[in-house]
């Protein structure tokens, strides 16, 4: 589970607040979608929660850690998927899955069915021994997954993770996303794409200027919107400038 | 040609990016940045003035005898080789790994256009080095000489002229290479082959040239000695015979040579374009794929791969792929470090081969043997050795970018640092080890070959190689921890291109300086008690002294990264 509690960020000295006093939790065995338009302060909060920056106030703790006082605890528990698939260019694909095995203390034991079991769902057992640079903007992203998942974390966070992937390899994350959630642990990710987010999410937070807006279930939000089909326009709806 | 200006304007703006540019944050880091970069200036002044006297004092020795302009064609000469090395692998990467590459080829633009705006570039940051080169000897020579409104004025053109020639090589020659094998897939080990041959071949000019001035004709130099007026013009220039032209407009201050100069780089440059025009694009094109073998791994392949390692080695591994992997990272942060002695061999090698006659006058190789070992006996020549051993070493290290720009060279792709769960001493600490392999190899290698040789072939003392080792391996660990130092306190994360994170990084002269520094300061102190002490007791103190300074950097430099790195938010 996943702890926010008021939690701010303000960038630089304008005084304008990224995140402004969030609030909220992410629960076991769910999957929470979070969703906002460009701007809106969900890479800050993502990249808050998982320690890549720090709050100017608030507390975050991960399955009772807190990120700032026991970070490697915290850090343990997650596992991070960034918006950018295009780091450790240079390793090969197998070599990169070994490294992120060895900073979470992965055992020899069951690493090599792991990584078999994933490059079959994304099918790329081919592509293990080739070079990261050679692949795909979607072998990328498929590989930075494989890699968020070598420890089998119980946290796992998502910034937009379905960019650039192709529909047979979208379908394959949605489903270990949902399998990952069914076994009890918390799936928290952003997107822009709200179809995704109504078939897939239990749970939805839309952030607008740093602020919560809504948070709770599908059926909750339609409940807000008597009469509304689209989840698009009541997205619209709840970020409309004022 | 509008369309080169404003190429060549964007090009500026992304390649040239300033270390101080985008960030507006005044912190304290960046007023030890500031205070660093003023004491490089300082640092450069008594060098500067150096070659201000080698002007003048140049001008006065060789006007009586009617050749001073040999002063401005040695100036000159070295010049344009310190830009023909630097440039081969600027180069490289400006023309052809740059990310820019991929952007630019599908626009409407002709190839020479492209490379007419990454060679001013290049040129560009070439400048800086001829400014420091060459610009103090030439005004030394023109205050001396007291040379009127024309040396000024072909001064400034001859400076913004001069690296233009070895540039149009280097350009060339790796034009021709990518040309050449534009069909082998591993672009990333051509380009680490290619620059290792092109480095060689200009050393090798540099020991060829004096050949081709044909210095080795005594009777016909003699002629033109007696001849004055400048009559030896040309006979250091060799693969830069245009210079000839130069070095006349300035000493004469006539017209017609400056303005046969101007001709002569006007042709090189056009027929270069034209060059560029036929071959530019079919060596560029698919520079950005790499090695890639789709080819299922077999199940013992995989079996020795997923195992477990430790963290601090795994890590370093990574360190290690990614360094060795990419050509930029290769040619300016390891390849120096292990090749250097290639260019102390070259002009050797040259030399002997040059020289003229049989062994006549020339002692045995059993007299020479003899000789050295009773040289060798000398406690002088014994400290000589570690201070030469020492100075290597510094020399060595400072030229390595690998821990200088340890944090850099992770870019906008820092923020994994952030959110794996290893300490942050501990990720430092490996990124330093990184910095001390390379060191290691390629000084402690190298001083065990000649050390064991020193004792078998002449009878060298043990207890010198000891010490040399020992000096070497702890200095190198000191300059890295120092480099490390200076990269965390500012590292330059905001880079699209690999070239900017180790070439224009200002991290990588302030972390010379500091090492350099220390280790004059060291050098100092171990001249000074060599006044009162015997040679051992002085190695001793000063192995006692390095792996103080070593242990206290081992323990403050990673508690000073973990800080450095919690704060970092891009």
């Amino acid at each position: 589970m996943i702890c926010l509690e008021q939690v701010s960020k303000t960038y630089g000295k304008s005084g304008k607040k990224a995140v402004d006093s969030m609030t909220w939790n992410v629960e076991d065995g769910k999957i929470t979608g979070f969703i906002g338009p460009n701007g809106a302060g969900k890479t800050t909060t993502l990249k808050m929660i998982t320690g890549i920056i720090r709050p100017d106030e608030g507390r975050i703790t991960v399955n009772g850690h807190d990120i700032q006082k026991e970070g490697l605890e915290a850090k343990r528990q997650i596992g991070f998927v960034s918006d950018s698939p295009d780091s450790f260019l240079r390793l090969k694909g197998i070599e990169y899955l070994n490294f992120m095995a060895d900073m979470y203390d992965v055992p020899t034991q069951g690493r090599q069915e792991r990584i078999n079991e994933y490059a079959r769902k994304f099918e790329m057992e081919d592509a293990l021994g080739s070079r990261i640079q050679s692949y795909s903007h979607g072998m990328r992203q498929k590989i930075m997954v494989m890699g968020a998942l070598m420890h089998q974390p119980p946290v796992w966070i998502l910034d937009e993770p379905l960019t650039g992937l192709d529909p047979k390899s979208a379908f394959a994350l949605k489903e270990m996303m949902k399998e990952h959630a069914a076994q009890g642990k918390s799936v928290l990710f952003s997107t822009h794409v709200l179809e995704v987010a109504e078939k897939l999410c239990d749970y939805v937070a839309i952030v607008q200027r740093g602020r919560i807006v809504f948070l709770g279930t599908l059926e909750e939000l339609r409940a807000k919107f008597p009469g509304e089909e689209s989840l698009e326009n009541m997205f619209l709806e709840l970020t409309k400038d004022e | 040609m509008s369309k080169v200006w404003t190429l060549t304007k964007v090009l500026f703006k992304c390649g040239l990016g300033s270390s101080f540019g985008k960030n507006n944050k005044k912190t304290s880091s960046q007023t030890v940045r500031i205070i660093l970069v003023v004491l490089v200036g300082v640092c450069m002044l008594p060098y500067i003035f150096m070659l201000y006297m080698a002007g003048a004092g140049g001008y006065e020795l060789l006007a009586p005898a009617g050749q001073p302009g040999l002063v401005l064609e040695l100036g000159a000469y070295v010049g344009a080789l310190v830009t023909l090395i630097f440039g081969i692998p600027m180069v490289i990467s400006v023309f052809y790994l740059s990310a820019d590459i991929e952007k630019l080829i599908p626009l409407p633009v002709k190839p020479w256009w492209v490379v007419c705006a990454k060679f001013l570039v290049v040129l560009a940051y070439e400048y800086l080095m001829t400014i420091v080169f060459i610009g103090p000897l030439f005004v030394g020579y023109g205050v001396a000489s007291g040379g009127g409104v024309l040396y000024w004025l072909f001064t400034v053109l001859g400076i913004l002229c001069l690296p233009v020639v070895p540039l149009v090589y280097a350009s060339v020659f790796a034009m021709l290479l990518m040309r050449i094998f534009r069909r082998l897939k591993n672009k990333d080990f051509l380009t680490i082959v290619g620059t290792m041959f092109g480095l060689v071949i200009g050393f090798s000019i540099s020991g060829l040239s004096g050949y081709m001035g044909g210095m080795e004709d005594s009777s016909a130099m003699q002629a033109l000695l007696l001849e004055k007026g400048n009559s030896l013009a040309g006979i250091i220039s060799g693969f830069f015979p245009n210079f000839r032209f130069l070095v006349r407009g300035l000493a004469d201050e006539s017209i017609l040579q400056m303005a046969l100069f101007l001709l002569t780089i006007a042709a090189v440059v056009a027929a270069f374009l034209w060059l560029a025009q036929k071959i530019y694009f079919s060596g560029v094109v698919g520079m950005g794929e790499s090695a890639s073998r789709a080819r299922r791994m077999t199940k013992e392949e995989s079996m020795k791969l997923n195992r477990r390692s430790t963290v601090q080695r795994s890590y370093l591994k990574k360190e290690w792929r990614q360094m060795f992997r990419t050509p930029i990272y290769f040619l300016n942060c390891a390849l120096m470090t292990f090749i250097w002695p290639v260019f102390f061999a070259i002009p050797l090698v040259l030399g002997l081969s040059g020289a003229k006659g049989s062994a006549e006058g020339m002692p045995s190789a059993d007299e020479l043997i003899e000789g050295l070992s009773q040289m060798l006996a000398e406690p002088a020549v014994q400290g000589i050795i570690l201070i030469v051993v020492f100075g290597i070493t510094v020399f060595i290290c400072s030229c390595s970018a690998a821990a200088s720009t340890a944090v850099s060279r992770e870019g906008k792709g820092y923020y994994f640092m952030k959110y794996i769960p290893v300490p942050y001493e501990v990720q430092v600490r490996a990124k330093v080890h990184l910095g001390i392999v390379i060191g290691w190899l390629g000084t402690l290698l190298y001083v065990l070959i000649a050390g064991v040789m020193g004792i078998v072939l002449l009878g060298l003392n043990p207890l010198v190689v000891v010490f040399a080792l020992v000096i070497s391996a702890l200095t190198v660990v000191m300059a890295n921890y120092l480099q490390m130092l200076v990269d965390l306190s500012n590292p330059k994360l905001t880079w699209d291109n690999e070239q900017i994170a180790v070439k224009q990084n200002m991290n990588v002269m302030l972390g010379m300086v500091l090492v350099l520094g220390a280790c004059l300061v060291l050098g100092a102190a171990a001249f000074l008690l060599y006044a009162v002490l015997p040679l051992y007791a002085v190695a001793g103190v000063m192995c006692v002294l390095l792996a103080a300074a070593d242990a206290a950097l081992y323990k403050l430099v990673p508690m000073f990264g973990a800080r450095k790195l919690a704060e970092l938010e891009e």
